[in-house]
């Protein structure tokens, strides 16, 4: 019978499965290593031993996978040999690569020039030519693009990205050179900027366009790999799926046509697990904290939606997709501190990594880093970090501190260590403004959502310092991330580009584009095996004043056909928008429309967890020892109790100080602080603030 | 002063930078004009009540000097008592207000707390158009500072957070572009507030005595590290000059830059005093921008990580003489700025790498922005289409210079305006964006190509352009060769073929007419017979090299 829902997270070094029983939603986990080589060794390595635990592949009714194989291949420099097709006259947009260089990176002369997407040699200009209107100025010579194709395909590419200027309003041209692609060589793939990003400015859009090029065909055969691995090793069901950046996930097929949305999809799902969590929790408002060994990966959720952007970068090359906005900061457990050459206590960027690894894994590592820190303060368990799987040593970790930090700063020692985390706090803080303040939204107004190995330890004195009332911990922090693989739906999205001011714009002509999206999406679900009616689509639109070049994106108020005063309420939505982000808007100023969009999303089954009755308060069976930690200021070191989180039973409080450990992670509660646990026994911890 | 513990201070530096950067985003996010929102053409920046500079978050090294001398010249003009919480300033003039030029703007809005002047935020930005001779204001045939538009002191663009709708109407009835000008300023007072809000809660959390502690503890600290670092070196003096086209007025003759500089114990001194006089055109540029580019080459020295402070500039010193291009007197025009300060900026670069024994970069090829002011025939509406344009960069050891954007190029964030915003927004069709062969100096590493870009215009036009690099090539290091010149060509091609030189003002354009703008490339590093032969040929197949070129200034045989 079908009951396994298997989540699985492709990472640097270990695979983790997350694997949900569908009838009594428990869930299982496993970790195998990762196999960079061929991620798949790992994935059906993983199937084997779960059949050792009576997992039958058969009995699978479920499968997600998250993959950074595309990201990393890109950023190696691998993927499918591609070529590029230009309008005729306009190469330089290859050639010529914009970094937008900021900060320190304005003064490093000494760094090298950036290459282009497509090496110049792999372009050809296409005779042909459309204005900004959509007219056809110059038509396409089918000719001289046939012979353009036969070129590059002589040199080897198997892979034709097609970029032309403003095929967003009339794409005949590119869909006629995918034509001619497919006559001189049916093996080749086509990424066509008309269909992958229909949005204006060239530059993004031809880059996100070669990114897909490059990419797809090696995904393709991946997934094929990988598909069939899956089919011999037994499983049967047709809900096999892989993460997007959008939170969303695709079909293999899907993925095998278009894989730019799997790149950047790494902190995904570990989104959704926040903010799903926290929305059955009763907290729609969230922001999901996901701090691991190097990295830590934030994102802000209002109304059980996190935000999304329309474009990131891989590497030099903007990818201009939309994507769930997602702040990476340098700050992990391995993140090393230093003082530098002027005196100044820093912490980060770049991090000790797994090997050597902080200094108290006693592998040779000499730096101070975070977790080290996290060590000498008491918060961690020299015995039972990751379940006594990675033995810590606090002498090596103080020492570290001590030479590194404490001496020449003149600190003693816990203040040293205390000063690490405090740094290391206010970097992280700065990255969660930057999703929350610069976008318009009070902290204070969310609950934190900490997880990931490293995030509990931190997330309460985050939480308090921002002034975040509520931080919620869940159950399995270390594997959230990978819990979100089975808790997301289908999802594609549409846009198409259509620069016109909004009160001369015909809602004939509004609803005429949005019904052609719908169609397409409806046929595009279809040919992945969904029916219409499982399709929930959601409409908006790309809004500016007249005169701005950067737009919002703002929700319709309501299904398409339009009428006039829709299109009056999305402006005054927009309007609204415009003033809660950047602090003014212009309700009398004309207001432009720049691109429609579309999402298409199929729900899938979720689990949903059961909640259990609260009882008793008293957490003190829960309790498994005593030790000191420094929780700041003059007090000192301070005896605290230590709780076993798996005996901790919804309704006890835990009040602070105090320290709560599991497999996975290490909550820590604060002095003045009050933890309790919840029905679907989250560790939710009143900050005291707000 | 009060000690500050360590890490509370580097909390606090944190925070501040923070603030900065998000001060920046909102500017970049609001802006109205192609020139902040597609371009980026702007910067801001925290200032303590003294008005040094705290923080800046660094897109343009432009504005490096910018921001300390609006402050100086707003301290100047303003006693502290005439400062109220919700006031806000605007200023644009070169001479009494720090601007680079006139459609450079700042806004600057003093921070309160607990009924005290704490600190000052401060924005920067390039207005589209703020009248003068020409659209877009830069007239590269400008000969008074006078021709280059509306100039303000400091005066008080809102009071107690009310705008003074005299200054903005003062404003619009300057501008050719009244609603863009007037919705950035509101845009940059926005993000000024912005600012105010989080300094205000940074204070308000630390407590005043606490931060200001902070600054000055950052101050003391950056200038600690600039002078170790300058201890370092071997005392020793070093020279470097360049030329400009010429002046945009007289032109048969070249400006002269000329530095000196000297490093003696743990400080620098850059004499300027052998650059050529002031000039009739408008290539002058103001004390703040030379600064600018010595702050630059020092933190590109020292270390890119550098916090960018006042304390920076103690170590510096400028020698600046009255009267000079880099030093002018009222009313010299000044709106030709940028290729001077690029020039500056490079051979400034070259005495440091000089003393600090780092490796060469052969020079930049000359750049700068080209405008077009359309009025339409069918509304009468005007639009300014501004956009930068880079030469190609030099080129070091192990590496080619790039094709306009990239490292070594000091405008950092600066962005290409896209052909298709171009087309949609403003009446002319383009139909070339290319590279130009042969135009990155030869050598063993290759210098950055020019790039050249033509436009058909739909409707009557007025082309200003403020650049260089037509005469003057950007040179080769160690036997590497010159780049390729940049020229500036009205119908190219054709029996109306016109050339303009590189500082043009207000030259009219004809539905019809086709401009083609062709920009200079980068100075190549090292003998060309040595490139290595792969290098070559993917040159040669990328068509950045010429097969003659091939042959016979890199001896490609096969």
């Amino acid at each position: 019978m079908k009951r396994w829902r298997i989540g699985v997270d492709t990472g640097g070094t270990f695979s983790d499965f997350v694997i949900l029983d569908a009838r009594d939603h428990k869930l299982d986990v496993l970790k195998t290593p990762s196999t960079p080589r061929d991620p798949s060794i790992a994935v059906m390595e993983g199937f084997r031993r779960l059949q050792q635990r009576g997992i039958q592949a058969q009995d699978v009714e479920f499968f997600c996978h998250g993959t950074t194989v595309g990201t990393n291949a890109l950023l190696e420099g691998k993927g499918a040999p591609c070529g590029l097709l230009l309008t005729d006259g306009f190469r330089a947009i290859n050639d010529v690569v914009e970094e937008e260089r900021f900060g320190p990176d304005v003064y490093k002369i000494y760094d090298p020039s950036p290459h282009p997407a497509v090496p110049p040699r792999l372009v050809r200009e296409i005779k042909e030519r459309v204005d900004f209107q959509g007219n056809i100025l110059t038509d396409l010579d089918m000719e001289q693009a046939r012979r353009a194709v036969a070129e590059l395909l002589a040199k080897g590419v198997k892979s034709i990205a097609v970029c032309l200027l403003f095929s967003f309003m009339n794409p005949k041209h590119e869909q006629a050179l995918r034509e001619i692609i497919r006559k001189e060589d049916p093996d080749c793939s086509v990424s066509l900027s008309c269909e992958i990003i229909p949005r204006i400015r060239e530059q993004p859009r031809m880059s996100t366009t070669v990114v897909n090029a490059r990419l797809t065909p090696l995904m393709a055969t991946y997934l094929q790999h990988l598909g069939s691995s899956l089919r011999e090793a037994g499983v049967e069901t047709h809900q096999v799926f892989i993460m997007q950046c959008n939170g969303g996930m695709a079909t293999f097929q899907a993925t095998s046509e278009r894989a730019v949305p799997t790149v950047l999809s790494g902190p995904a799902a570990g989104v959704v697990a926040g903010a799903t969590l926290a929305m059955q929790a009763g907290f729609p408002n969230s922001i999901t904290f996901d701090m691991g060994g190097t990295s830590c990966d934030m994102a802000l959720v209002e109304q059980g939606r996190a935000l999304e952007v329309t474009k990131g970068k891989v590497g030099p090359w903007d990818v201009a997709i939309p994507m769930l906005d997602v702040n990476t900061i340098s700050a992990g457990g391995g993140t090393v501190s230093w003082v530098d050459k002027a005196g100044i206590f820093r912490v980060g960027p770049h991090s000790a990594g797994a090997d050597p690894g902080p200094a108290c894994y006693g592998k040779g590592g000499t730096e101070p880093t975070v977790t080290d820190a996290n060590l000498v303060l008491g918060f961690l368990n020299p015995e039972y970090f990751l379940a006594g799987e990675i033995p810590l040593y606090k002498e090596q970790a103080e020492q570290a501190i001590r030479e590194k930090i404490a001496q020449p700063l003149n600190l003693d020692l816990l203040r040293a260590a205390d000063g690490i985390i405090r740094i290391v706090n206010v970097n992280m803080e700065q990255g969660m403004k930057a999703i929350s303040t610069e976008r318009g939204f009070d902290p204070r107004d969310f609950v934190l959502v900490a997880f990931g190995g490293a995030g509990p330890v931190h997330a309460a004195r985050l939480a308090a310092d921002l002034g975040i009332p509520k931080v919620l911990v869940p159950p399995s922090p270390g594997l959230t991330s990978a819990l979100g693989l089975l808790l997301s739906d289908v999802r594609h999205d549409y846009v198409r580009s259509r620069l016109g001011v909004l009160s001369t714009l015909d809602e004939n002509e509004i609803n005429q584009r949005f019904a052609e999206m719908r169609e397409r999406a409806l046929a595009d679900m279809k040919a992945e095996g969904f029916s219409a009616d499982e399709v929930v689509l959601e409409y908006s639109v790309d809004m500016r004043y007249s005169g701005q070049g950067y737009e919002l994106t703002v929700p319709l108020t309501r299904t398409p056909p339009l009428a006039r005063e829709d299109i009056q309420a999305t402006r005054s939505r927009f309007d609204e928008q415009h003033g809660r982000l950047f602090g003014h808007k212009a309700e009398t100023e004309p207001v432009e429309l720049v691109s429609f969009r579309l999402v298409a999303r199929v729900p899938t089954q979720k689990p949903a967890f059961a909640g259990q009755p609260k009882g008793k308060a008293d957490a003190s069976s829960a309790v498994k020892g005593h030790r000191t930690a420094y929780f700041g200021g003059a007090a000192g070191m301070v005896e605290c109790p230590v709780y076993q989180r798996d005996k901790l039973a919804p309704g006890n409080v835990v009040p602070g100080p105090a320290i709560v450990e599991q497999m996975d992670s290490t909550t820590v509660v604060y002095p003045g602080q009050t933890a309790q646990l919840d029905t679907y026994t989250n560790i939710i911890i009143s900050t005291g603030e707000g | 002063m009060q000690r500050i513990d360590p890490v509370t201070f580097q909390v606090i530096v944190s925070s501040l930078s923070g603030i900065v950067r998000e001060m920046q985003s909102s500017l970049f996010r609001t802006g109205y004009s192609t020139i902040i929102r597609e371009s980026l053409d702007a910067s801001c920046a925290i200032l303590d009540r003294q008005g040094r500079l705290v923080g800046q978050y660094v897109n343009l090294t432009i504005h490096l000097g910018a921001h300390p001398a609006g402050l100086h010249h707003l301290l100047s003009r303003y006693t502290y008592s005439e400062f109220e919480e919700g006031d806000c300033f605007i200023v644009n003039h070169p001479y009494y207000g720090g601007s680079p030029h006139s459609v450079d703007m700042f806004v600057i809005t003093p921070v309160f707390y607990d009924g005290e002047l704490v600190a000052f935020c401060s924005g920067l930005a390039h207005k589209s158009d703020i009248g003068g001779t020409v659209p877009g204001s830069g007239s590269g045939s400008a000969t008074e500072v006078f021709h280059e538009g509306l100039l303000l002191p400091p005066v008080k663009y809102a009071s107690r957070g009310k705008i003074n709708k005299e200054i903005e109407a003062i404003l619009e009835v300057n501008s050719r572009t009244p609603e863009l000008v007037i919705g950035d300023i509101r845009g940059q007072m926005g993000t000024d507030r912005v600012g105010e809000a989080r300094v205000k809660t940074l204070f308000q959390k630390y407590g005043t005595e606490t931060v200001m502690a902070a600054f000055e503890e950052l101050y003391a600290r950056t200038e600690v590290r600039v002078r170790q670092e300058l201890a370092a070196w071997p005392d020793g003096e070093a020279e470097a000059e360049g030329y400009l086209d010429n002046d945009g007025i007289v032109l048969d003759r070249k400006v002269h830059l000329h530095c000196h500089a000297t490093k003696r114990g743990d400080t620098l001194t850059f004499d300027f005093s052998k650059s050529d006089d002031q000039t009739r055109g408008p290539v002058n540029i103001c004390p703040p921008l030379v600064q600018a580019t010595g702050y630059f080459a020092t933190i590109a020295a020292i270390d890119p990580y550098l916090p960018c402070n006042y304390g920076l500039s103690k170590p510096l010193r400028f020698i600046l003489r009255e009267g000079s291009v880099v030093n002018p007197l009222v009313p010299a025009p000044v709106n030709c700025y940028a290729a001077t300060f690029g020039m500056v900026e490079s051979i400034i670069t070259d005495t440091l790498i000089q003393l600090s024994g780092k490796q060469p970069i052969a020079r930049t090829g000359g750049g700068g922005a080209t405008v077009i002011g359309w009025k339409s025939t069918k509304t009468g509406r005007s639009f300014v289409q501004y956009e930068m344009c880079l030469g190609g960069t030099g080129a070091m050891d192990g590496d080619d210079g790039s094709k306009g954007m990239g490292p070594r190029n000091s405008v950092g964030a600066i962005r290409a305006t896209p052909i298709e915003i171009i087309e949609a927004e403003f009446p002319c069709r383009m139909t070339t964006y290319a590279i130009r062969p042969d135009t990155g100096g030869p050598g063993k590493y290759r210098g950055g190509l020019g790039t050249v870009r033509e436009y058909v215009c739909m409707e009557p036009g007025a082309f200003s352009c403020r650049g260089d690099g037509q005469i003057v090539t950007a040179s080769g290091i160690l036997g590497g060769g010159a780049g390729g010149v940049g020229a500036l060509i009205v119908n190219p091609g054709t029996p109306q073929e016109k050339r303009l030189q590189a500082r043009v003002g207000g030259y009219p354009l004809k539905p019809g007419d086709v401009l083609r703008v062709e920009m200079a490339g980068g100075g190549g590093y090292g003998n060309p017979k040595e490139r290595d032969r792969d290098r070559v040929l993917g040159d040669l197949e990328s068509g950045y090299i010429t097969p003659e070129a091939a042959r016979e200034i890199y001896g490609l045989t096969t």
